[in-house]
C-alpha cells in the first residue's frame, strides 16, 4: 500500500484501526510495520495528538458532580406525553419518507446528466449547511446528487441564507440537501447510508482546492467518489468574475452557480430574476431556526414574487418562533409538487407540523388525515394555505399557535 | 431491548457535561443542558443512548449559542464559576492563569472549522470513531483525517494564542 495518510496514523494512535472498513486497519498495521518514513510521521503525529489533548485536558476538567438519577426520571415522567404508536409514527414520517422516496426513484430513473437545453429550474435556499455537506437536487425526476466540499469561506457562504439559482446554460443546479433529523433518532444513518452509495453528479468545491486534494476529501466522505466525467459547480462564482475552478479542473466543466447570500441578493436578483419552475424537492438541515428562514425573509420573498406575477411552490417556510425547527423541506407528492412543510418541534417531546401550500393545491390533494390524535387547523393566508398539524393539541392550542405565527409576521 | 438507564446515566453523564463544557463555556450550564438531554431521553427511549445523547446534546447547545439569554446568564455564571473554582483552587495567582489559560483553548478550539470542533469534542469526550462519524455524517475513515487536522490546528491556535499574551 501507499504511505499511510495523515487520517490513518491518527486513527491508529486512537486505536480506531479495527473501526475502519475491512480490512483497512490491518494493511495500515502492517505498513507501519515495514515503512520507517512512515514510523517518523507517526511520532510526529503523536506529539500532536498529546498537545491536542493537554490543551483540552486542563482546567476545564472539572469534578463534575451527577445529580440524582430518580430527579430527572420524575422530571421526564411529569412532562411525559403518551407513547406515540407505530402507526402514528409512521404517519409522523410520512412527509419525509415521501421525499426520500422521491430521491430514491430518482436516482433509479436517471441516465447521464441531463441532455443541454433541458430545463431544471429550482429556487432552492438553505442556512448552515455543515461542513463537507451533502447536496442534492430533484428536478423533473432527474435527481443530481452533489457533494460540496471544504471548510472556510465556501462554507461560511453557503452558511448564510442561500438561493441556488440555475446560471444560463448550466444544465444542473444543486439544492442543498441534508436529509437528516427527521427523526433523529433513526433515520440519519439510513439518510447518510443512501447519500453515500449514490453516484456523486456534480461536485461543488471552492477555487484554493486541487482535484487531488478533492478526490483525497472525497474517498474520505463518499464509497464512490470518482470524480471522472462530473461536472463541477462553483458556488464560489460572482457575475463580475465568472469561476475561477477551471485553472484548478483544466479537465472538467465548469458550472458558475453563483450562491445568492445576503450581500448580494439585492444585485443579483435584479440581473436574474428568479424563474417560474416546478417546485423540486428542497430540504435544509434542522439548523435552519436560526433566523435564515425567518417570516420576514419568507414574506418578502413571497411579496416579490406575487408583485411580480411569479409563482412557484417554494414560498418559504412559516415557522412559530422560539420552537426548535427540525427540518423543512419542499412538498412533493406524485406528480404535484409545491408548498414547504416545516417540522419543529414543541413542548414535551411534541411536533408541529406546518404546510404551506401554495395556490394551486389545496389541502384536500393531501393524503387523508388518518391519525384521529392529531389535531389540525387549515387557514387561508395571503393566498397560501396553511396546514397546522399537532398531536394531542386542542385546536384551541393550533389556534394560539396560529396568533403567534401570525403575530411574527 | 431494555436499556439501563441507571448505567447510561452514570457512565455517559460526566462526558456528556466535558463535551458540553467546551460548546457553551459554562460549567453549571453545561450540566443543565447535559440534564436536558437526559430528560429528552427518558421520554424518547432512543436504542442507541449515548449517541442519541451527544446527538441531541450537540442540538441543545447549538441552539443555546442562539440565544441572546445565554450572554447574559453567562455573566453571572462566570461569577458563580469563579467561585466554585476559588474553593478548588485558593491561591488567587493561579486561578488567574488558569482562567487564563481557558480562554485560549476557548480562542483556540474557536479556530477550527465548526465540523472539526465537533469531531474533536466528541472523540474528546470518549466517543468512538463509528459514533463520530454517525453524528458528524462522516465515513469512519474521514474521521482519522477529520481529527488529524482538527489537532493540528488545535495545537497551532493554542500557541498563537500564548504567543500574542506573552507579547502584551
Amino acid at each position: 500500500m501507499s504511505h499511510a495518510d495523515e487520517g490513518a496514523l491518527h486513527a491508529y494512535l486512537d486505536g480506531a484501526l479495527d473501526e475502519l472498513p475491512s480490512g483497512e486497519g490491518q494493511a495500515i498495521r502492517e505498513h507501519l510495520a515495514a515503512c520507517p518514513e512512515c514510523v517518523a510521521r507517526l511520532e510526529e503525529e503523536q506529539r500532536i495528538r498529546e498537545e491536542a489533548i493537554a490543551i483540552l485536558a486542563g482546567p476545564l476538567m472539572t469534578q463534575v458532580e451527577l445529580p440524582p438519577f430518580e430527579e430527572l426520571r420524575l422530571r421526564a415522567e411529569a412532562t411525559s406525553p403518551p407513547k406515540i404508536s407505530r402507526s402514528s409514527r409512521i404517519y409522523r414520517m410520512g412527509w419525509a419518507a415521501s421525499v426520500l422516496l422521491a430521491i430514491g426513484a430518482g436516482w433509479g430513473l436517471r441516465g447521464g446528466a441531463p441532455s443541454p437545453g433541458e430545463q431544471s429550474t429550482t429556487t432552492g435556499f438553505a442556512e448552515r449547511v455543515p461542513a463537507g455537506v451533502v447536496a442534492s437536487a430533484v428536478s423533473e425526476g432527474q435527481p443530481v446528487v452533489a457533494v460540496i466540499d471544504g471548510d472556510g469561506p465556501l462554507l461560511e457562504d453557503l452558511a448564510r441564507p442561500v438561493f441556488l439559482q440555475e446560471e444560463e446554460g448550466a444544465d444542473v443546479v444543486g439544492v442543498v440537501l441534508a436529509a437528516r433529523d427527521v427523526a433523529r433518532e433513526d433515520v440519519a444513518a439510513r439518510d447518510v447510508a443512501a447519500i453515500e452509495f449514490a453516484a456523486v453528479d456534480v461536485v461543488a468545491t471552492d477555487a484554493e482546492t486541487d482535484a487531488e486534494t478533492l478526490q483525497r476529501r472525497l474517498e474520505g466522505e463518499l464509497v464512490a467518489p470518482s470524480l471522472e466525467g462530473k461536472e463541477l459547480l462553483d458556488f464560489r462564482a460572482t457575475a463580475a468574475q465568472g469561476s475561477r475552478l477551471g485553472d484548478a479542473f483544466p479537465s472538467f466543466r465548469v458550472a458558475a452557480v453563483p450562491v445568492l447570500n445576503a450581500e448580494v441578493s439585492e444585485e443579483v436578483r435584479d440581473e436574474r430574476p428568479l424563474r417560474s419552475g416546478r417546485t423540486v424537492v428542497t430540504s435544509a438541515s434542522r439548523s435552519t431556526a436560526g433566523g435564515a428562514f425567518s417570516n420576514g425573509d419568507a414574506l418578502e420573498r413571497r411579496r416579490e414574487r406575487r408583485d411580480s406575477g411569479r409563482r412557484g411552490g417554494d414560498e418559504g417556510p412559516l415557522v412559530v418562533p422560539e420552537f426548535e425547527v427540525i427540518v423543512v423541506e419542499a412538498i412533493e407528492q406524485g406528480a404535484a409538487a409545491g408548498g414547504t412543510r416545516a417540522l419543529q418541534w414543541l413542548t414535551q417531546a411534541d411536533t408541529l407540523e406546518l404546510l404551506h401550500l401554495p395556490e394551486g393545491v389545496e389541502p384536500s390533494d393531501l393524503s387523508p388525515l388518518q391519525d384521529e390524535g392529531i389535531a389540525e387547523l387549515v387557514v387561508l393566508r395571503d393566498g397560501l394555505w396553511l396546514v397546522m398539524r399537532a398531536r394531542r393539541r386542542s385546536v384551541q392550542e393550533l389556534e394560539g399557535l396560529l396568533e403567534r405565527l401570525d403575530a411574527n409576521r | 431491548m431494555s436499556v439501563d438507564w441507571t448505567e447510561v446515566y452514570r457512565s455517559t453523564f460526566p462526558d456528556l457535561v466535558r463535551f458540553l463544557h467546551r460548546k457553551v463555556w459554562d460549567l453549571e450550564r453545561a450540566q443543565d443542558l447535559a440534564q436536558e438531554a437526559f430528560v429528552r431521553a427518558l421520554r424518547h427511549e432512543p436504542q442507541k443512548p449515548r449517541a442519541w445523547l451527544f446527538q441531541v446534546a450537540s442540538n441543545l447547545a447549538r441552539d443555546e449559542a442562539r440565544t441572546a439569554i445565554r450572554r447574559k446568564r453567562h455573566l453571572t455564571l462566570l461569577k458563580s464559576e469563579t467561585e466554585d473554582r476559588q474553593q478548588a483552587i485558593p491561591d488567587p495567582a493561579h486561578e488567574l492563569l488558569e482562567r487564563e489559560r481557558m480562554g485560549h483553548v476557548r480562542e483556540a478550539l474557536d479556530a477550527l472549522s465548526e465540523r472539526d470542533r465537533e469531531v474533536l469534542l466528541l472523540w474528546d469526550a470518549g466517543q468512538s470513531y463509528s459514533e463520530i462519524a454517525r453524528q458528524a455524517e462522516l465515513a469512519v475513515g474521514a474521521v482519522g483525517t477529520t481529527l488529524a487536522r482538527a489537532r493540528r490546528r488545535l495545537a497551532e491556535a493554542f500557541a498563537q494564542e500564548e504567543q500574542i499574551d506573552v507579547a502584551r
